[in-house]
């Protein structure tokens, strides 16, 4: 099967600082990849890295067959790729319309097409009523939900999506879940990171695990599992096993 | 960068400062729409009047006249361009690559799409035209030797607008 993303030897360094060391990550088509770690643990300088936002201080990395640190080749793949970024990159003063329609146009997609596929995502996502407010405006959930319309609105061969359940509610959340699956059923691929493990191991079908900037796991679930809890394993992996168990006497005294 | 994608990023700059102005008011939305249709109607009349006004004023001017007119004209002109900053700092969104990478645009390309697009300044467009027109009435007045202003005038636009 053919590789959706591959990474070889990527690092960066941020000063003295090496937060992403060597990793190499391979994503084959048609997977729903949970990329997992703790915090500062590297995840989003990799998916930052991977969708061009960031240029890596060395390795070689290709989405979708191309080359990303070739200009040309990255915004070629950058054509097929819908990404839901960190800080979301929206614009305060846009409706989520006009936010759309903006994508969509820099997507070099028909007037038509974005503005009926606008219509399906805000219904879908539950946007519609907020028609004449600006993303300003908007709670962090349904901010979310506008970068996620954004992100599908192209209909993309690949997802990277940073954190996509955070601060969404759970109807959404279903939403969101079932338009993944769908996604993945017809065979794209979705890169997702994020700290609900529940859901990686409802959703995912391969995940990686990154500590301090290396890769410590990759692989199918059901292999990581080893018939246990997707959530052990991580503890295991990042070290964290011991330091859980630890224990606060002072809040556990009866209070007077 | 493609022509879509550029008129793209001019319908955003658009759409924003539309935005901003409504959420001050519907007042202040009319009357920025009416500033900004009379600077946009009056551009071509101040470019055609500075040539004209130029080609019979310049002939007679001392230098040190000449020198003083564009003075005056650099000192205004930055003036309203500082007020126009300023405003823009304080309520503006500004529009940083970083919101753009994850699209695909070149990074070249958005910068100067972006850098470009941010000429669309009342204080640009009132007294871009004017310079200009002084610019070529000495060119015509003058003698070719007077072509030095035209990348001197560019030069000094850029670097205030950079």
């Amino acid at each position: 099967m053919s590789l959706a993303i591959e990474t070889y030897q990527l690092t960066r360094y941020f000063g003295d600082a090496c937060v992403v060391n060597g990793i190499a990550l391979a994503v084959e088509r048609g997977t729903f990849y949970g990329f997992l770690g703790p915090n500062g643990a590297g995840k989003s300088t990799t998916i930052k890295m991977l969708t061009g936002l960031l240029a890596p201080s060395d390795g070689k990395i290709r989405v979708l067959g191309r080359n990303m640190l070739d200009p040309r080749e990255a915004l070629e793949a950058k054509r097929h790729m819908g990404v839901i970024p960190e800080d979301l990159a929206l614009f305060d003063n846009l409706t989520a319309r006009e936010y759309l329609t903006f994508v969509g146009r820099i997507h070099l997609m028909p007037r038509e097409t974005i503005r009926s596929r606008s219509e399906e995502l805000l219904s879908l996502l539950d946007l519609q009523g907020e028609h004449k407010k600006l993303t300003l405006e908007f709670s962090h959930g349904m901010k979310k939900k506008l970068a996620m319309a954004a992100a599908l609105l192209p209909n993309p061969d690949l997802l990277f999506l940073d954190e996509p359940f955070e601060g969404v509610d759970a109807v959404t959340s279903r939403v969101i879940r079932d338009v993944l699956a769908g996604f993945v059923g017809r065979g794209s691929t979705v890169f997702l990171t994020s700290h609900v493990l529940e859901i990686v191991e409802r959703l995912c079908t391969h995940v990686g695990i990154i500590v301090k900037g290396q890769l410590v796991e990759q692989s199918a679930l059901e292999t990581i599992r080893r018939g246990g809890t997707l959530e052990d394993c991580f503890l295991q992996k990042v070290g964290a096993d011991h330091d859980a168990t630890r224990k606060l006497g002072w809040l556990e005294e009866v209070a007077s | 960068m493609i022509w879509r994608q550029f008129s793209a990023i001019l319908w955003l700059r658009w759409r924003i400062m539309v935005n901003q102005w409504r959420r001050v008011g519907a007042f202040n939305a009319w009357l920025m729409g009416i500033v900004a249709v009379l600077a946009v109607g009056t551009a071509i009349p101040l470019f055609i009047g500075s040539i004209v006004l130029g080609l019979y004023v310049i002939p007679q001017a001392a230098p040190a006249h000449l020198m003083f007119a564009w003075d005056g004209l650099v000192v205004v002109f930055l003036f309203f361009w500082m007020v126009g900053l300023i405003t823009d700092l304080q309520r503006s969104e500004p529009l940083s690559l970083s919101k753009f990478m994850h699209l695909p645009v070149s990074p070249n390309g958005a910068f100067l799409i972006n850098y470009f697009s941010s000429f669309l300044r009342l204080s640009l467009i009132v007294f871009g035209p004017i310079m200009l027109g002084f610019a070529l009435a000495l060119l015509f007045a003058k003698g070719v030797s007077q072509l030095l202003t035209l990348p001197l005038l560019a030069a000094f636009l850029l670097m205030a607008t950079a």
